[in-house]
């Protein structure tokens, strides 16, 4: 075929009714134009010169690469990434949000809640570590049950955990945390004595109780969201919370000479000699990450998507599971099944369908909008141990 | 493409690839070879990425999972220790006692604040009583505070309006204090003022003289005014500036009070020399802001040496001779007097010990529910492989 020809059919498919994210993949110089014009072009390294590569996205020394970079390497990148966007706008969200309301109680004067050094050092120091280590390390199914069963990926597909209704819950997620900690700290000062020899704390203190709530209640949910726990993870996460620690205790430890303001001396360890204090930053932590906690269970319990599944399996068989094992036989039949639940992964009818032997068997109950990989990986797996892929409506236009 | 005679004999090799290339790779060889990193990787696989566990991401990890049953036993451990918690904290609560009198108007004190409000009259001295009785006899040690309602010390020009290296005893900030406590730096005649800022001229400055009305007559009650502060701002925060044999009214000299003030700051208690100047409690105590509008500062704490008050504030009859000073009518606040005893828990405070046994409710309750849908779905095969 010409370049332009196989240029026009990718163009074709983009435009078509479901607007899918388009993938050529091509050696020769004639794929060229066809790479270009897809989402993600591919080329392979091949006998017929650099062409394809220098003009692809990816290059790939083999066309059998192809597999395990989408199913694996690109899973896990859209998991990494789609967790990175949400905790960052969520644990902004908890970082800024008590200072908004803490606006209502000093006249809207735009006093600063928290210390300059907190201000500065929290996006830098105590809380960017750890998901750094998780946007690069995260495995949330074994390598080879994501080569073995290409089905998972329906599970992301059509950016389903980047979507309005997930991103709503972590903000609504972030503000009911930064409400807890805010007020569940003003109640405690309201007026209060908070130590045994009747000595008062202030502003700073305040401050300082509302931040540190905040940065372990953070820290605590990347610590519930991660699945794979390397050396790594537990370094950086530890070691950022120690750090805050440390720093805090250095920070107010000194009189620094350099500084014109003293007001954060010693009230990091003045706050952690009052009882009190200690109470309220272990419940104010504890009430902040219950709901999710919760909701995770539950939603796992009745709802639970492949992918728990599949975790749950490989749980089981203790990582027996290998790319060799035959996946027929995981199946889980659904109990009430017949009501559908809204979810955070909406449009996704696999939730409510009935698993049988047929591994790929689902039913649609509503009008599938998005491609699967089926027929493709027939082609690159060489043989279809998938038969009678859907019941219900075709997808209309399918690479 | 294929090297040409002459640059092959220059090269003592040949190579079906560029000529350029292999002359790079070889020397990079030998090269690495010297230096003792043998990676002799040449052919179609010479850019393959290292077979480590880093590196092919098959790094040793452990993979939890939330699951009903890894998380109910830790969801009922916790209620009951919430539970029990709050229990412990609500009995530790109801034995404080606090006693509140506001006394803005109360008593004599409306005469006192209708000359308040008027400006001229601001260098008259007024006092006024008021009265209050205790039902039941304060056990411990008794904490008097002053309250005060609607007075914003969190307003951020406000809180900016001070210079803490002054406060320190830096001799180079105490004739030049920063220009944050503009316009509270300098006098009408360029006099430097000791200590600088809105905040230590709003110092809070009415006192009490508390009598108890005993079966012989009124006694005064007495009230320990040192120990207020936290250490750290009494010794390190907040110093004089050092003083070679020098009194402290000359050290402090080529400065001058805060307009507010009716006496300098060397004169806030002449008799006890560790409790003048820039370290004086009440100062001090003013000197950290409070977090929220209606807030109160530690002013005393019962003397318990001598009868009748060894075991703290006994019943009875009580009544406070006020010096009426503060002006709170300017920003619609209130002035109160708070009396209370503290346990190892602090203050009169409901909320922790309701928080807890709250928490403690709600996590029992989604324990519950949560082991009626792991019973009815978890375990018996929807999560299950088999």
């Amino acid at each position: 075929m010409a370049p332009l020809q196989k240029a026009q059919i990718v163009k074709m498919i983009k435009t078509s009714k479901e607007h899918p994210i388009t993938l050529a993949i091509g050696d020769g110089a004639n794929d060229v134009s066809m790479i270009l014009e897809a989402h993600v072009g591919i080329g392979i390294m091949g006998k017929e010169g650099r062409q394809a590569v220098r003009n692809s996205d990816y290059a790939i020394p083999k066309f059998k690469h192809l597999k395990k970079m989408l199913l694996v390497h690109g899973h896990y990148y859209y998991i990494r990434i789609s967790e990175l966007v949400q905790y960052f706008f969520y644990k902004n969200v908890c970082f800024i949000f008590p200072q908004f309301l803490y606006q209502f109680f000093c006249g809207f004067s735009q006093q600063p809640l928290y210390d300059t050094a907190y201000l500065t050092l929290y996006n830098i120091s105590f809380t960017s570590l750890p998901i750094l280590v998780y946007s690069l390390m995260e495995q949330h199914i074994n390598m080879d049950i994501l080569k073995k069963d290409p089905s998972l990926y329906k599970d992301i597909a059509k950016n389903s955990l980047l979507r309005w209704p997930t991103f709503i819950y972590w903000t609504v997620l972030g503000v009911y945390d930064a409400i807890v900690m805010f007020f569940g700290a003003y109640f405690l000062f309201d007026n209060t004595t908070f130590t045994s020899n009747g000595q008062m704390f202030g502003n700073w203190t305040f401050g300082t109780l509302v931040f540190t709530v905040l940065v372990f209640t953070v820290t605590f949910k990347l610590v519930l969201d991660t699945h794979y726990w390397t050396w790594i993870n537990h370094f950086v996460i530890w070691g950022s919370l120690v750090f805050f620690v440390l720093f805090s205790l250095l920070w107010g430890g000194i009189i620094w000479p350099f500084l014109n303001y003293q007001r954060m001396y010693y009230v990091f360890m003045q706050m952690l000699s009052s009882g009190p204090a200690w109470l309220s930053i272990i419940l104010l932590i504890t009430a902040g990450l219950l709901p999710d906690v919760v909701k995770k269970v539950i939603w796992r319990a009745m709802w639970p998507t492949i992918t728990e599944r599949i975790q749950d399996a490989d749980k089981l068989y203790k990582g027996q599971l290998s790319e060799f094992t035959p996946l027929a036989s995981l199946q889980a039949p659904p109990k009430a099944g017949g009501r559908r639940r809204g979810s955070e992964n909406q449009r996704n009818p696999r939730r409510s369908a009935a698993f049988s032997k047929k591994l790929m068997f689902t039913r649609w109950q509503r009008r599938p909008d998005y491609c699967t990989f089926t027929p493709l990986l027939r082609l690159v797996d060489g043989h279809s141990p998938h038969h009678n892929a859907y019941g219900g409506a075709e997808p209309e236009t399918c690479v | 493409t294929t090297a040409s005679p002459c640059s092959q004999s220059l090269l003592g090799k040949s190579d079906e690839q560029s000529g350029s290339l292999v002359r790079h790779r070889n020397r990079k060889k030998s090269f690495n070879r010297i230096m003792g990193k043998e990676k002799s990787k040449t052919g179609p696989l010479a850019r393959r990425p290292d077979n480590s566990a880093f590196k092919q991401q098959r790094l040793p990890a452990w993979s939890p999972m939330l699951t009903a049953s890894t998380v109910l036993p830790f969801f009922y451990l916790l209620a009951l220790t919430c539970m029990l918690l709050g229990v412990w904290l609500l009995l530790t609560v109801q034995r404080t006692q606090e006693i509140k009198v506001d006394y803005t108007e109360a008593g004599s004190c409306d005469v006192c604040f209708e000359m308040r409000k008027n400006m001229s009259k601001a260098g008259q001295k007024c006092t006024c009583m008021i009265t209050f009785s205790i039902e039941k006899a304060f056990k411990g040690d008794v904490f008097i505070y002053y309250g005060l309602r609607n007075f914003h010390q969190n307003l951020r020009r406000y809180m900016d309006s001070r210079d803490d290296g002054q406060m320190v005893g830096r001799k180079s900030s105490l004739k030049s204090p920063s220009s944050y406590c503009k316009p509270f730096d300098v006098d009408a005649n360029g006099v430097p003022i000791a200590p600088c800022g809105a905040v230590a001229n709003s110092m809070f400055n009415d006192s009490f003289l508390l009598t108890y009305y005993t079966i012989n007559g009124p006694s005064i009650v007495p009230l320990l005014r040192k120990g207020l502060t936290w250490y750290t701002d009494k010794n390190v925060k907040f110093r004089n500036p050092k003083a070679d044999n020098q009194t402290l009214a000359e050290v402090f000299e080529g400065t001058t009070q805060p307009s507010f003030w009716q006496k300098p700051v060397y004169k806030l208690d002449p008799f006890d020399p560790t409790n003048n100047g820039f370290i004086n409690d009440d100062l001090i105590v003013w000197m950290r802001e409070a977090a929220f509008p209606n807030f109160k500062k530690l002013y005393g704490i019962l003397y318990r040496a001598n009868k009748p008050y060894t075991n703290g504030l006994p019943a009875g009859n009580y009544s406070v001779i006020i010096s009426y000073n503060f002006p709170v009518q300017y920003f619609r606040g209130r002035k109160e007097l708070v009396l209370t005893t503290v346990s190892w828990f602090g203050g009169q405070n409901h909320f922790l010990p309701v928080a807890y046994l709250v928490t403690s409710s709600l996590i029992l309750l989604t324990a519950v529910v949560l082991t009626v849908v792991w019973w009815k779905f978890g375990k018996d095969g929807r999560n299950m492989a088999e």
